[in-house]
């Protein structure tokens, strides 16, 4: 496949504070690509020096092929979609839009054409003469793309687009960005803080933590198969049980938690011994009335603390005997939670469910658990 | 060419223009204010140029120019004192008006000063003051006086027209200070017990000390300067040192001695207006 | 707005009377240049124009008034050229030497003035430039770009910078921002800053004072030395002609970027 972008080795300091180390990323021709992680781990900085705006103090950055470090940002050729969408407040939709053409001296007719057809692309047709600050805050956002999108860059980047809006917005423009990324077909990167967009929009994503990157994949894969607790901890916010492997039988691994043992299913070479997380998404889990089902293998009694009704789902905290706890989401159909504070239940899941990742607790300090 | 260089280059381009004006119109002169400071004058004018210290020396000496320090101490304790209990008010009360348009007038009364000449501000000062002029003509005409009362002149007059022309430059840091105050953390004070009063004195006066350092520096470094107004109001022999180099230099053409006295002055300015700054920072550090 | 802490009485009546007096001195100018009688009388005899008359008419003050406008007319672009460079360079860019640059393009404005005008005193009577047109303009611009500088600093503040480099993501080189973007948008500045340094170039004094003469007798020193040697009713025309612009230019200064906010 053809790549748009990449990088090499690429570090940056901001005088003497280091903000990224030895970043390495290929972006492939037409695909939807996330940089996701925390405020600081390095996303915005990156996009930063794909578009050149900044400059990286090692490392090389390619745009089709070709090494563009000394390349000034005017003539990169990436169009830019940024968080406040920086609309030119003197001019209106229509020389906005144009803005990219008329530098590129397009005769006035092809000015027209191509922005109103970036305008339909955002449906946002008739909107030529309004004034900026007449508009809303997701019209403001449309006309920000399709400035970007008329000049027809070789990749489209956008800075955290989708912040400033509401949380009905936001789901709303989540869809629309996808469609209009599937019909242009462009190369885009996108940048955000919040896993569920990235989950929802990417082909793939890359999880930064710390100015470095911590895995890339496609959602399904950060999901299910994280290589590392950051990545583990970022998507979906698990429970995390810390122990040590005591048993292996092939891709078997048997954890002892506390004075539980858990089996788990690794194709991780994890000694007998090391010290271990284990990684149980919440909506792994299932919940029965005791006695607990005789063919689980994975199955501890314990107590509901407390319950989170949340229409289609309710979540509940489980308290174990030796005080552990354990988050479980329940799918429910009917809309009544199925179990309530006080109950007592059993909480069960499949090896297959289970990650588990080199780490312990205290190596583990600082993230949200 | 790299892009570092490139905007090196481009930031040297910017500001050229002015680094070489000033250099070339204020660096310069400076310095050769300093040399010429330095320089001795005899008692047939002419000026040597050689290394001395007899203006200085002369300076510290003379009584003449102590009356002149003197002067212009007691002159800006006078008006630094007057700008502040006259400003603050003022100012707290237009900051506090309701109605945007009259907050605009007031606005408009306090920068206006600044928009015309001192020239102008000082002779309509003359015009109240002066024997025949309108004050005295309303006291008499009045009848509170058999004859007009003479404040030109006085050192009196030189007070009230310094602070007529000073004021804005208090006011205007204290209404930047009083603004940007948080409405909420007065609302917060009421709503804990304290009365208007105590609210202004232990949270608004204490935040809003800031501009009034503020204010009163810079009162305090333009009243050490200050010379065409008190010139106007009450002529050249007015124990004041900026009315003293305007007469070293310009009556007695002893240039070396007025680019000592000028130095002095430029010295003490800074001075004062340094230590300012610094008690501002104390007083940041410890408000904030 | 903050109508709960509606200020006591005394301190209206108190502020009222400072705002009357900061009034005082300009209104009783402006009242007497109608005043009929050619000597400074009070209560005023009656209406009279004779004094304006008397401006036009008079030769003096014509040429004092074309001087000053002619000083201002040069000393305004320049200082506004000169100012917004240095302004733009000031807050968008950080590189090492920035707080002495700062320091030095402010400095005219922290120092006294007399100790300013005796500086150039003697500096342009060694270069010959005094008594002319060229120091005068000279002069009139280090007193002038400290407050072009900071009024335009002001609004390159105020501009997003993000503006600029969605101008440079779109293709326009650092010229073409410039003048596409970055211009247009800190017009309110740029106005601001010209109004000052003329206003500030018509009406100066004490710069002048040390370093025009005969020949360079600007409006300001016309009227300083008709005040102090020989008196002429024709000053309060004059001064309230600077009054007059005073207003307007508050007014236009208040439209465009409202007076409170300026601080």
């Amino acid at each position: 496949m053809d790549i748009d972008v990449q990088l090499r080795e690429v570090s940056m300091h901001y005088g003497a504070t280091p903000v990224l180390h030895d970043v390495a990323l290929d972006v492939y021709k037409g695909e939807f690509l996330s940089l996701l992680g925390p405020s600081g781990c390095g996303k915005t900085t990156t996009l930063n020096l794909i578009a050149g705006f900044l400059m990286p103090t090692r490392g090389t950055v390619s745009l089709g092929g070709r090494v563009v470090n000394d390349v000034p940002p005017y003539r990169r050729n990436t169009g830019m979609v940024f968080q406040s969408y920086a609309l030119f407040p003197h001019m209106n939709v229509f020389h906005n839009v144009a803005f990219g053409l008329k530098i590129r001296r397009l005769n006035s007719r092809e000015i027209a054409r191509r922005v109103e057809q970036a305008l339909t692309l955002v449906q946002l047709e008739g909107f030529s003469t309004r004034p900026i600050r007449e508009l809303s805050g997701g019209q403001q956002q449309r006309v920000a793309i399709a400035r970007a999108l008329a000049i027809d860059p070789l990749v489209l980047l956008m800075d955290e687009p989708l912040s400033n809006l509401d949380a009905q917005l936001r789901r709303q423009m989540r869809v629309e960005l996808r469609r209009l990324q599937r019909q242009v077909g462009i190369t885009t990167i996108f940048v955000t803080h919040d896993q569920e967009e990235a989950l929802t929009l990417s082909d793939r994503l890359v999880v930064m933590n710390g100015g470095r990157i911590e895995q890339v994949g496609t959602p399904v894969e950060l999901y299910r198969k994280p290589r590392t607790p950051f990545v583990a901890q970022f998507l979906g916010h698990p429970n995390f049980l810390f122990g040590e492997v005591v048993e292996r039988r092939g891709a078997d691994t048997a954890v002892r938690v506390g004075r539980q043992v858990i089996w788990a299913t690794s194709d991780d070479p994890l000694a007998v011994g090391s010290p271990v997380a284990v990684v149980l998404r919440a909506e792994s889990a299932t919940l029965h009335s005791p006695p607990p089902p005789p063919d689980r293998v994975n199955a501890l009694p314990g107590t509901i603390d407390y319950t989170i009704y949340l229409g289609t789902t309710a979540e509940y905290e489980v308290r174990f005997a030796d005080g552990g706890r354990l988050r479980v989401v329940e799918q429910i159909a009917s809309g009544i939670p199925s179990y309530s504070d006080g109950d007592a239940v059993v909480v069960s899941w499949s090896p297959e469910d289970t990650i588990v990742l080199a780490g312990s607790r205290e190596s583990m300090a600082g993230m949200v658990l | 060419m790299s892009r570092r260089r490139r905007q090196r280059l481009a930031v040297g381009g910017l500001l050229a223009p002015a680094v070489i004006l000033l250099v070339l119109v204020f660096v310069l002169p400076s310095v050769d204010l300093f040399r010429l400071s330095l320089a001795w004058m005899d008692s047939q004018r002419s000026i040597h140029p050689d290394v001395s210290f007899s203006n200085y020396r002369e300076f510290a000496v003379n009584p003449y120019f102590h009356r002149m320090v003197w002067g212009s101490l007691k002159l800006t304790v006078w008006v630094a004192c007057l700008c502040l209990l006259l400003g603050y008010p003022a100012t707290y009360y237009m900051v506090h008006i309701g109605s945007t348009t009259y907050r605009t007038i007031l606005y408009a009364i306090v920068v206006s000063p600044l928009l015309i000449s001192v020239i102008v501000r000082t002779y309509g000062w003359v015009v109240l003051l002066a024997n025949n002029g309108v004050v005295n003509g309303t006291l008499l005409a009045l009848g509170l006086v058999d004859r007009p009362i003479r404040m030109l002149g006085t050192f009196g007059s030189v007070i009230v027209a310094t602070v007529h022309v000073l004021l804005p430059f208090m006011m205007l840091p204290i209404a930047s200070a009083l603004q940007g105050l948080d409405p909420a953390l007065e609302r917060a004070a009421q709503s804990l017990g304290a009365t208007p009063l105590q609210t202004f004195w232990r949270v608004t006066l204490p935040l809003s000390m800031p501009g009034v350092l503020a204010g009163t520096s810079l009162v305090i470094a333009l009243t050490l300067g200050i010379f065409i107004t008190p010139l106007l109001v009450a002529g050249p022999l007015q124990p004041l040192f900026a009315i003293g180099i305007y007469y070293v230099t310009l009556s007695q053409l002893n240039f070396p001695l007025g680019a000592a006295l000028s130095f002095i002055l430029l010295v003490f300015t800074l001075a004062v207006i340094g230590l300012v700054g610094r008690l501002l920072g104390i007083i940041n550090r410890n408000v904030v | 707005m903050r109508r709960y802490l509606r200020p006591a009485t005394a301190l209206n009546v108190f502020s009222v009377l400072v705002y009357l007096f900061l009034l005082a001195p300009l209104v009783v100018v402006v009242l007497a240049s109608f005043n009929s009688a050619d000597f400074l009388s009070f209560p005023p005899s009656g209406f009279s124009l004779r004094w304006y008359q008397s401006l036009w008419e008079s030769e003096v003050w014509g040429d004092s008034f074309r001087l000053s406008l002619i000083v201002m007319a040069v000393v305004t672009p320049l200082a506004l050229l000169i100012g917004t460079l240095a302004a733009y360079a000031l807050v968008r860019y950080s590189f090492p030497g920035k707080g002495l640059i700062t320091t030095l393009i402010m400095a005219p404005m922290v120092m006294p003035q007399i100790v300013l005008g005796i500086a150039l005193l003697t500096y342009f009577s060694a270069l010959g430039l005094l008594d002319s047109l060229v120091g005068l303009v000279l002069g009139h611009l280090v007193v002038t770009l400290p407050f072009a500088v900071r009024l335009v600093s002001i609004s390159v503040h105020n501009l997003d910078p993000t503006l600029e480099r969605a101008a440079q993501n779109l293709g326009a080189t650092p010229l073409q921002t410039f003048r596409l973007v970055t211009l247009p948008l800190l017009r309110p500045g740029l106005v601001a800053g010209a109004i000052f340094a003329a206003i500030l170039s018509f009406g100066e004094l004490a710069v002048t004072l040390l370093i025009a003469g005969a020949r360079t007798t600007t409006l300001p020193l016309r009227i300083f030395n008709y005040t102090e040697y020989n008196f002429d009713p024709t000053i309060n025309a004059v001064s309230t002609i600077f009054v007059l612009l005073a207003l307007v230019l508050i007014i236009v200064l208040d439209r465009l970027i409202g007076l409170v906010r300026m601080g």
